[in-house]
């Protein structure tokens, strides 16, 4: 069994290892490239969002690479994520590939069907396979907390790319490291040294949060890495998504029913009074909450057609007004280039700028 | 002076209306509706949606809007689930306040949660509480909610109750024929049988209180099996129109589609021709129940209409933009190519859609069929009288339904002629 998975960001090292460790053959996702969304895109249904294009030419390239097995998550709705492995199955059969599916539903609901499809591409004694678990955990919470500090650093740093340098080698470190000591010593040491990174202290970078869905917000290959561009304007980005805390908040603690992100659903309350799905009720929130704790302002990163961002999307200029905060939402496809991007970011970046300097004269 | 309630006349409106109207009628409140789609309806819906939205959400802005002088109220429902296991679309969900924070000089608005996923008595609760929100007793409230909903159960709602099949499934209104008339100048004349069943859609006379139930003015939706079959003769071609039903029954957003298959001598059925146990039995078909409401009904319709009746083709009438449709989309072409033959039409409308487009590629569908079941253009054409124009002479549909509807008289807003493209 060759398994193969979607790839995300800095994490996809880190889930080669935990299927390794368990006992399989691994064809590790490739870097999502143009191919790959050309791929995507000629076999996908039009109106499909962004990443179900990405997935899909992803995992047609990891097909041709071998891999014979797909392992993906799953979901209830009502976002179009959670029957996406159905739709890629159906379209991969009807395209004549071979290979078995398994998608990982939500706990809550499907605890018996999660363990029968793990049972199926776990081949190791249960230690072993709590000690994977673990370590994957712990290394993925690392990587998150690099790139947290990494992106506090990064808009100030003295030396260009120190930052990112030190960002890569740490994740290239937890990879190689083999155990819970291991990885806890590799991380606390770049973790420390990213932190030590030169910086300038005299300047005050603008802040910017990002919100928007998951997948194109944790993904830098898709959103045109938007997050180090800002960074390299001088400006301070605030990911709103880590996939740690996403996990532990949707999974785990909503398996045990407890409400996940309660102040963030009534931070949108006011603005949207319902889960709408995906992250469009985090995005309303969030986007208050970023007001309130005094960012300059706000980008959201949508998949063109994502139905939940549309949502967020009609409402946050309300919120925009109410709470005078600016929003630049970024509708990402196929046809979006880097060039548009920039250039709306830049026009973004100076907007924020006037404001401040207008505002700084005022309180003068 | 009793309430005016101003009810958008898009999305959920062509499933529920039996049950809202007759619940603000027993509260002896007045119900206006924003009228058929035009052109001005839509273009006020353009201004203020986002323009990544699908066009139904764009038009039922419109229709929103265009409610603003004319009642106390806006009812914009939020429309959650009405049975369990399946939620509406999450611009279903987040409607009301997508409404609320793009139109402007809205009067309020009042949106009543639908939640059904916990059991049918849920329904009952949020009737009820839509009723005091109104001003209106407790008790009172309670019995107009029962009475609605047993309207609503008579206009085909039963499936629902009896709970076939484990799932509570909601039957379409039009189970037992709401209102199948259809416009004269289709040639078909209006259908008796389903005036004198139908559910009384909208009250005659809106100005009026003592206004009765029983006209049927015009069809919301229309039955194709009912009323063609009664022509009594046997129309060579039949075609499966799968969409939901605010784009193929809004017959501006589906740039008349059904007319103008109506005119070429088609026999058309849709997914309300499909009743909710033939749905739910199609259960198996798939390996995980799609958890949108209509977008499961359109589906597994789809599957029971060519497993189990002779049509001769199939066609998917989607909107532009349509999330839940991009998945139902490509199911429908991947089974009706590999699984069960049958020829299948992708159909995209927006509010763009001009209809020689959609005519062209109808024709063009349907020359196809002809030419596979080795029936000549004149044996389709069949009667005298008939040209070969007849596909064309029903794409003026959109021109016609601003000019030659009466309700247009609503809004007293000027038709702009000169949609039509060539």
């Amino acid at each position: 069994m060759k398994i193969t998975f979607p790839y995300m960001g800095y994490y996809a090292p880190v889930f080669t290892n935990l299927f390794r460790k368990l006992g399989n053959e691994v064809v590790a996702p490739p870097r999502p490239s143009k191919r790959t969304l050309d791929l995507g895109t000629k076999h996908a249904p039009e109106f499909a969002c962004l990443p179900l294009k990405i997935l899909l030419g992803t995992y047609i390239e990891a097909l041709e690479m071998g891999a014979d097995t797909i392992v993906s998550t799953g979901g209830v709705g009502p976002c179009r994520a959670g029957y996406y492995t159905r739709l890629q199955e159906k379209i991969l059969r009807s395209l004549g590939y071979d290979f078995r599916m398994f998608t990982i539903e939500p706990i809550k609901g499907h605890l018996m069907d999660i363990v029968r499809t793990i049972r199926s591409f776990v081949n190791v004694p249960v230690t072993k396979l709590y000690d994977a678990l673990t370590t994957t955990w712990l290394k993925l919470a690392y990587i998150d907390q690099f790139e947290r500090v990494c992106h506090h650093r990064r808009p100030v740093e003295i030396n260009r790319g120190s930052s990112t340098r030190l960002l890569e080698e740490g994740v290239a470190a937890i990879d190689k490291a083999q155990n819970c000591k291991e990885i806890r010593e590799v991380g606390r040491a770049y973790v420390d040294m990213l932190g030590k990174v030169e910086i300038d202290e005299t300047k005050n970078p603008l802040k910017v949060g990002i919100i928007g869905e998951i997948y194109v917000v944790l993904e830098p290959a898709v959103n045109f890495e938007v997050i180090e561009n800002l960074n390299k304007m001088g400006v301070y980005a605030h990911r709103s998504i880590f996939l740690t805390d996403w996990t532990r908040e949707n999974a785990f603690l909503d398996a045990l029913r407890i409400q996940p992100e309660k102040q963030i659903r009534a931070q949108a309350r006011p603005y949207l009074n319902q889960p709408v799905g995906g992250h469009g009720e985090n995005s309303v929130g969030e986007t208050v909450r970023y007001a309130k704790s005094g960012y300059d302002g706000v980008i959201q990163l949508a998949p063109f057609t994502c139905i939940p961002e549309i949502v967020a999307k009609s409402i946050l200029p309300k919120v925009s007004r109410d709470l005078g905060i600016p929003v630049l939402t970024l509708t990402l496809d196929e046809q979006t280039g880097l060039e548009g991007v920039m250039t709306r970011l830049e026009a973004f970046v100076d907007l924020l700028m006037r404001r401040r300097l207008r505002a700084g004269e005022a309180s003068a | 002076m009793s309430l005016v309630i101003g009810i958008p006349r898009a999305l959920h409106y062509y499933t529920f209306i039996p049950l809202w109207e007759r619940f603000f009628y027993e509260l002896g409140m007045k119900v206006v509706e924003s009228g058929p789609t035009n052109k001005h309806i839509v273009d006020l819906g353009v201004k203020t949606t986002v323009t990544d939205a699908c066009a139904p959400i764009k038009i039922f802005q419109g229709h929103a809007e265009a409610l603003a002088r004319k009642a106390d109220v806006v009812f914009i429902p939020r429309v959650v689930s009405f049975e369990g296991g399946y939620v509406f679309c999450p611009k279903f969900l987040g409607l009301p306040d997508m409404v609320k924070a793009t139109v402007d000089n809205l009067p309020p608005v009042i949106d009543t949660r639908f939640d059904l996923r916990r059991g049918f008595a849920a329904l009952v609760r949020a009737l009820v509480r839509l009723g005091t929100e109104l001003g209106s007793g407790k008790a009172k409230a309670f019995a107009a909610a029962v009475r609605a909903i047993r309207h609503f159960r008579q206009s085909g709602w039963t499936a629902h109750l009896r709970r076939e099949h484990g799932v509570g499934a909601v039957g379409s209104i039009v189970e037992h024929g709401v209102a199948a008339s259809r416009s004269s100048e289709c040639g078909v004349g209006v259908s008796s049988r389903s005036v004198a069943q139908g559910v009384a859609i909208r009250r005659s006379d809106e100005h009026g209180v003592g206004a009765t139930w029983s006209s049927v003015e015009h069809g919301i939706i229309r039955r194709g099996v009912h009323g063609t079959e009664q022509d009594g003769e046997k129309l060579p071609v039949t075609i499966a129109v799968i969409g939901y039903p605010y784009i193929v029954h809004d017959p501006f957003l589906s740039c008349g589609m059904l007319d103008i298959l109506e005119k070429a001598r088609v026999r058309v059925v849709t997914m309300e021709d499909v009743s909710t146990r033939d749905i739910e039995a199609q259960r198996g078909a798939l390996s995980k129940q799609v958890f949108w409401h209509y977008s499961n009904r359109a589906l597994k319709a789809a599957y029971h209409l060519m497993k189990h009746t002779e049509i001769d083709g199939l066609v998917h009438a989607t909107a532009f933009g349509c999330g839940p449709d991009a998945i139902v989309d490509k199911f429908l072409e991947i089974d009706c190519k590999d699984e069960y033959g049958v020829p299948f039409l992708s159909l995209t409308v927006d509010e763009h859609s001009g209809q020689a487009g959609i005519a062209t590629r109808l024709e063009a569908f349907l020359d196809m069929i002809l030419r596979k079941k080795g029936l000549s253009a004149f044996q389709r054409l069949g009667g005298p009288g008939r040209t070969d124009s007849g596909l064309h002479a029903g794409a003026d549909s959109r021109l016609q339904n601003g000019a030659a509807n009466g309700l247009q008289d609503d809004l007293k807003v000027p038709v702009v002629q000169g949609r039509q493209v060539s």
